[in-house]
């Protein structure tokens, strides 16, 4: 397979994923499975917040001290930007420290 | 009168894209320099410029598009190479389905948003509270020009930029994602989903990175889904604190 047949390949296959959810919403799904479908939102944000955070274990502490800082940011202010803002902050800070 | 309406909702959305367009920005600081590490890695695996700029047209995935690049590497057969693009983004066709469920869409309308859904600009859009497709549509594609601006300059500039990991900018992702999930923990059973989620996550970061997300999603929801059939009608308010039941 050249370069651009498996680049073309791959296209196909996430497009036909993405799409794929978008045709089948009309479907009939079962409760048990529409009710787990609230939840995904959810449980994907947490697992890409877990995910990143350990994709530089080099930085670990740190990462995860801040997290959990920004996080209560988040919870108490409600506030996206608070989060991302003070968070970035004090990273750089402990990371002069 | 209708002609008046339609220039009204036209504008409406207009500025619903607008919104949804810079509400991603601040994941433009993650995306850029993932960009321009996919792109300095491609040219070096041997992709040409051209092969390198189209697969972050045509695939637009981070994820699939780096284990591409080192399987490739590493000699896998094609075949392995496409099972782990589907694997890596499978959550997508999960988010799919919800967001077909809260939209509704035209089959052309729908043709387009598949082009530019993803997770992170699904979670950004979802932020807002009720999700709209014109700010859905506006996070996907500004996702899409700051994942192919980054992949243009590490493709053509190649390793002479200095490494962006290395003054942590890439930290802005987790962040972000922070941002937009606490907001959505509002009730136990979410709470829950949360928490099974994340050990999830971190169980198969260790085990099977490539699918942590994806595993985390299932693992997440079905815990959700469980707590909320076997607790209800109280899943989705917490217990008055003298105990009695209303």
């Amino acid at each position: 397979m050249s370069a651009l047949e498996l680049i073309l390949s791959m296209a196909l296959g996430v497009y036909a994923l993405r799409l794929g959810g978008l045709l089948l919403a009309g479907a009939r799904v079962p409760p048990a499975w529409e009710q787990a479908l609230g939840f995904v939102p959810v449980a994907t944000l947490t697992g890409l917040v877990v995910s990143s955070l350990a994709g530089r274990p080099d930085e670990g502490a740190i990462r995860l001290v801040v997290a959990a800082a920004a996080g209560l940011a988040a919870w108490r202010t409600g506030r996206a930007w608070v989060c991302i803002l003070s968070g970035m902050a004090l990273y750089w800070l402990l990371r002069l420290a | 009168m209708e002609g008046r309406e339609r220039a009204q909702d036209e504008r409406a959305s207009g500025v619903l894209f607008v919104r949804g367009f810079v509400a991603l920005l601040p994941l433009w600081a993650g995306a850029i320099p993932i960009g321009i590490a996919y792109g300095v890695a491609a040219r070096g695996g041997g992709l040409s410029f051209g092969e390198t700029q189209l697969m972050s047209l045509v695939v637009f995935s981070a994820a699939a598009q780096v284990s591409a690049l080192s399987l490739l590497d590493a000699g896998a057969p094609a075949i392995a190479v496409v099972g782990t693009t589907l694997a890596l983004n499978a959550q997508v066709l999960l988010i799919g389905l919800t967001v077909g469920r809260e939209l509704r869409l035209s089959p052309v309308g729908r043709l387009v948003m598949a082009y530019f859904l993803t997770d992170g600009a699904y979670g950004v859009a979802m932020a807002g509270g009720r999700l709209r497709w014109p700010v859905l549509l506006g996070t996907g594609v500004s996702m899409f020009v700051a994942w192919n601006l980054g992949t243009a300059l590490g493709a053509a500039v190649g390793d002479a930029l200095p490494d962006p990991r290395r003054l942590g900018v890439d930290f802005v992702v987790p962040l972000t994602f922070l941002a937009v999930l606490i907001p959505l923990v509002r009730t136990r059973a979410a709470a829950l989903t949360a928490l099974v989620a994340g050990a999830a996550a971190l169980l198969l970061t260790w085990l099977a990175p490539s699918v942590a997300v994806l595993g985390a999603g299932l693992a997440g929801s079905a815990a959700g889904a469980w707590w909320a059939r076997h607790d209800r009608p109280g899943a989705d308010s917490t217990p008055h604190p003298d105990g009695n039941a209303r």
